[in-house]
């Protein structure tokens, strides 16, 4: 018996509840348990800093660190009992919504230092593609989401500020080993069930290419999934949107940043534009 | 990699730059004031901040440490400048940087373990003890009217933030008695009388002096006590920068950065710096926290001094010594005064002959060896007393057994061997060290010395346990050998 979890990982942003019905969904898909993970980041990269004054006086050294604590701790306080009633409350929701179990856990850190911990036992891990932070400074994609999908190696769902069950998929297929295994994943998985799909194939059209199509599009419907397959040509990102409305899916399936950062840094990610311009969940495979 | 250089330099810009800027301004009067203390131009110390609070933010180990010029560095400096100039000293710098490297390559940041808590103390408080006494040559020999400035500026570093808190009150000092000096034609002092200031952005030159072994031979020591003292501040100050942060920092690297940065400030013409205490505790106070808020430091610095050069020069010297008294206060751990009598003997023993050492002899270097070795006297002298010895006769009196359990090393040997009764007549003696350690080969020929005596007298002597004592006596445990070792090893 698989005992590893759904993790939704949520903060306290309006994605969370979004978070929280996705991960009802996929629990009662793949009869995995939830565990609700949030996480309480006292961001110790960040400071306040109002006191300019630069002058040090009489035990200088341990006023500082008796204010620096002091001020952590009535934050985290804070926090704590904030996070604590808010998980409770997405595990009631998800158990009136019929999953069978549903846990929470809370953890001092960064989000990406408690998922690598608790990696070995997850199955999927669900995350807002914004959060708290990248609300806050404006972001399209939050940094967080990011940082997560690059350094875990379980499949990351990501979703955006509005959850619906989805009814077909759309997977970007670009016959590399990636998109192969990602063809076992859906295959293996109780994810799928009920769902249609399409393989969307962008690229010169080649025969080779066509035919690793038909046949991954052939052994998805014959265990279960009927799906159509398709190829086009022209902008990846361009063809896989329209493809999305083309196919009326409302779940994306891709590989997802495949290039190291310093490529990103200067030619943008093809991940980041998908999911910058699509608002249905996107199941990233790494 | 991408991930860790977005949270070390991105991620807190507003406040870093402006703590940068709190810092720069209190660097200013720091650099000139330990330029003075080792006698060589102002110039010299703020190319010297400059340089390595630049280079450090990008090198060091410690995001959010200030590192620049520093006072426990000139001190060792004096005597070099004064015979040999300061040619020597820039050559002094690089060979301190490239000392400094191999330290780090050679991971001596861990021997950071071994200073304890009160030579830690100890070597901060005779730090600010050493800036307050550098200040005395300011002030002896002076009018009143010195006196009565460095109280005015005392008066406003500390009064003035509690009015406001959104400009540094060392600079609202500087400038105010500056202005007032000027204005009054006062005849005091000023940091142009005491030599050439910046005049231009620093510029790459080679140190003009013989490249010979003589050379290498007048610079190696100083090199070294400079590099050893370097560390020493730059590894404490970064474990108070940890503590104040809750963050963890890279020694190691931090060793290296120190090294890159004294070598790039020696190959313009600054001298040898480390982290700086007080300065990394402003920054912190003032929001810094990135390496961002170290590079702001450097580059403002440079900024200010190369632009406004003139006016620094129209600064009563009476002002700089204000603000190094603030320094030396702030730095000074006023705590350690209070816990004199709540802390044992031992610790304040040892805290006070660090102080005492250190000024004594203006090489902190010294002051904290003193330190570290009156700690392990001490420690040993502690653990020597875990040592029991317990006795009973059996068979009517003809035999006795003695229990030993605790620790057996050079410094309890001698009470092991007196704990025994040689006197008593006796026919056989069992000795039962399986609760014993014997740490070291004093332990092992202790026993031997016992065993004599006791063979002297005529008595039988029997050994238990030895297998289990002695092991502790090779130098690597090899508590990996089997699981339950370990366990074993605690339990015998």
């Amino acid at each position: 018996m698989d005992e590893r979890k759904i993790i939704a990982c949520v903060d306290r942003s309006q994605y969370s509840i979004a978070v929280a019905d996705c991960a009802s969904w996929v629990s009662k898909q793949i009869k995995a348990p939830i565990e609700f993970l949030h996480v309480i980041d006292r961001h110790l990269e960040q400071a306040e800093g109002e006191d300019h004054s630069g002058a040090i006086g009489f035990g200088a050294q341990e006023n500082l660190m008796n204010k620096l604590v002091m001020s952590d701790s009535e934050k985290t306080k804070v926090a704590k009992s904030r996070g604590r009633l808010f998980l409770n409350g997405l595990r009631e929701r998800a158990i009136e919504d019929g999953v069978a179990q549903a846990d929470s856990r809370i953890r001092h850190g960064t989000l990406v230092d408690c998922l690598l911990e608790l990696q070995d036992d997850t199955r999927i891990a669900i995350i807002g593609r914004r959060g708290e932070t990248s609300v806050a400074s404006n972001r399209d994609i939050g940094r967080t989401f990011e940082a997560a999908v690059r350094a875990l190696n379980k499949p990351v769902l990501g979703v955006h500020e509005q959850f619906k069950i989805p009814e077909r998929f759309l997977f970007a297929f670009d016959g590399s080993a990636v998109s192969k295994r990602g063809v076992e994943t859906v295959l293996q998985s109780q994810l799928f069930k009920g769902l249609k799909g399409t393989l969307l194939m962008c690229g010169e059209k080649s025969s080779s290419g066509i035919k690793l199509l038909e046949e991954a599009a052939q052994t998805l419907t014959d265990s279960g999934i009927p799906t159509e397959f398709n190829h086009v040509q022209g902008d990846v990102v361009t063809q896989m949107l329209k493809g999305l409305e083309i196919h009326q899916a409302d779940m994306l399936v891709m590989g997802a940043y495949t290039h190291s950062p310093l490529r990103k840094l200067f030619l943008g990610s093809k991940t980041e534009d998908m999911l910058r311009a699509t608002k249905v969940p996107a199941l990233l495979l790494r | 990699m991408i991930r860790t250089i977005q949270t070390d330099w991105f991620s807190n810009v507003r406040n870093d730059l402006l703590a940068g800027l709190v810092v720069a301004l209190a660097l200013i009067p720091e650099a000139i004031a330990f330029s003075i203390i080792a006698g060589v131009d102002p110039k010299v110390g703020l190319y010297a901040s400059f340089c390595i609070a630049t280079v450090i933010a990008f090198t060091g180990g410690r995001p959010g440490m200030a590192s620049a010029a520093t006072g426990a560095m000139a001190l060792l400096m004096v005597t070099l400048v004064k015979d040999h100039g300061l040619q020597y000293l820039l050559v002094a710098t690089l060979l301190t940087g490239v000392l400094q490297i191999f330290a780090g390559l050679l991971q001596l940041g861990k021997l950071m373990r071994f200073v304890s808590r009160s030579v830690i103390t100890g070597f901060v408080n005779a730090l600010a003890i050493l800036i307050f006494l550098a200040q005395i040559p300011e002030l002896t020999n002076v009018t009143w009217h010195v006196y009565a400035m460095v109280v005015a500026g005392l008066g406003i570093i500390y009064l003035l933030p509690y009015i406001t808190k959104a400009i540094p009150s060392p600079l609202v000092a500087i400038v105010v008695l500056t202005v007032f000096s000027v204005f009054m034609g006062m005849d005091i002092r000023t940091v142009g009388d005491m030599g050439e200031l910046p005049d231009s952005l620093p510029v790459f030159l080679i140190p003009d002096v013989p490249w010979t072994l003589e050379t290498l031979q007048i610079v190696f020591p100083v090199s070294l006590t400079l590099a050893v003292v370097g560390l020493l501040e730059s590894m404490m100050t970064a474990q108070i920068v940890d503590d104040l942060t809750d963050t963890p920092s890279n020694k190691n690297r931090e060793c290296i950065g120190q090294g890159v940065a004294n070598i790039a400030s020696g190959f313009i013409g600054g001298m040898a710096g480390c982290a700086m205490i007080g300065q990394s505790v402003i920054n912190i106070k003032s929001g810094g926290r990135g390496r961002l808020s170290t590079l702001a430091a450097g580059v403002f610095l440079l900024i200010m001094v190369v632009f406004i050069g003139d006016y620094v020069a129209m600064i009563p010297m009476a002002a700089l010594v204000a603000v190094m008294i603030m320094v030396s206060i702030g730095t000074f751990n006023w705590a350690s005064v209070r816990n004199l009598r709540e802390h044992p003997k031992s610790s304040s023993v040892v805290m006070l002959a660090t102080v005492a050492v250190t000024v004594g002899t203006h090489d902190l270097a010294q002051g904290v060896l003193v330190g570290v070795l009156l700690s392990g006297f001490f420690f040993a002298n502690k653990v020597g007393r875990i040592l029991r010895v317990q006795s009973s006769t059996q068979n009517e009196g003809r035999n006795r057994t003695y229990v030993i359990s605790g620790q057996v090393f050079f410094a309890s040997a001698e009470t092991f061997i007196n704990s025994f009764d040689y006197k008593e007549v006796i026919d056989e003696v069992t000795i039962d060290v399986t609760r014993a350690h014997f740490w070291d080969i004093t332990a092992v020929s202790a026993l031997d010395k016992a065993i004599i005596k006791f063979k002297r007298e005529g008595t039988e002597v029997e050994v238990i346990g030895m297998n289990e004592a002695s092991r502790t006596l090779v130098d690597k445990f090899a508590i990996h050998d089997k699981d339950d070792a370990l366990e074993r090893m605690a339990a015998h």
